[in-house]
């Protein structure tokens, strides 16, 4: 019962912060800050709801896996905001150079 | 190749935890399994042999969680605000780690903590980064970060050098 109770706090939380980051990408005025409303907001977001998931585990097993998706989710997102950052960071500099 | 051999093994592993041990599932894995393998060949080149401190690991990943926490709470604040506060710019930093997988993994890092995002390494070594405000103490959290990640690997960084 306080597990559960403890569940849905942290799922809520962790929706807060998904919503936040959305929000970000809403209302932050370029790409380059969009960025980093998704990667944080993101983060803590998606960590909060596999917390929040890890007291309804049926075994340790499917604890690793929860721990191995966000890990996972981690890595794709940082890779991807530098893949993004590095595309607009050139295309700015072809930019300024043919202005 | 005994890395290589290594590293199939752990992504093996990995596949069929994330799977719950389902073999068919590996007609979809093992391809990019290979793939995964081939692309870490073409950027193989360590300059530095890879250490890890077991307390380190355990400070960094304290110090990772809270900082997570920060940056999702930094930005939840900046967009409930009626006003978005944003003082956007891009930043130079030293790197002290010389290219290779650990440089990769600070600038990874410095992505997912609050309020940067680490867009290039220039021509003269410098880090270029994206900062959300840089009225906020940038250097500081990057060297807070840089020391972590020295613990980490068992590295003996000293005063922002290596």
């Amino acid at each position: 019962m306080i597990l559960d109770a403890l569940s849905v706090l942290l799922l809520l939380l962790g929706l807060f912060f998904f919503v936040s980051g959305l929000l970000g990408l809403w209302r932050f005025p370029n790409t380059f800050a969009r960025l980093h409303a998704l990667t944080k907001a993101d983060n803590l977001g998606l960590g909060l709801i596999m917390t929040g998931l890890l007291f309804q585990v049926p075994d340790v097993l499917w604890a690793i896996k929860f721990v191995l998706v966000w890990l996972l989710a981690l890595v794709a997102s940082a890779v991807n905001a530098h893949l993004i950052a590095v595309f607009l960071h050139r295309q700015q500099e072809r930019h300024d150079e043919s202005a | 190749m005994r890395l290589v051999s290594l590293f199939f093994v752990l992504l093996l592993a990995l596949w069929l935890l994330l799977t719950s041990g389902d073999l068919s599932s590996l007609l979809v894995g093992l391809p990019f399994i290979m793939l995964a393998l081939w692309s870490y060949r073409l950027q193989r080149h360590v300059p530095y042999p890879l250490t890890f401190s077991f307390l380190g690991a355990l400070r960094f990943v304290v110090f990772f969680l809270l900082e997570s926490f920060r940056g999702g709470l930094d930005i939840a604040l900046r967009v409930w605000q009626p006003r978005v506060s944003l003082s956007v710019a891009f930043y130079e930093y030293r790197l002290i780690f010389p290219q290779g997988p650990i440089r990769s993994f600070f600038m990874y890092c410095i992505s997912l903590l609050p309020g940067t995002v680490s867009v290039c390494v220039s021509e003269n070594g410098k880090l270029c980064l994206h900062v959300l405000d840089d009225r906020g103490a940038v250097a500081e959290d990057l060297a807070r970060l840089e020391r972590r990640v020295c613990d980490l690997f068992a590295l003996p960084c000293y005063k922002g050098t290596l």
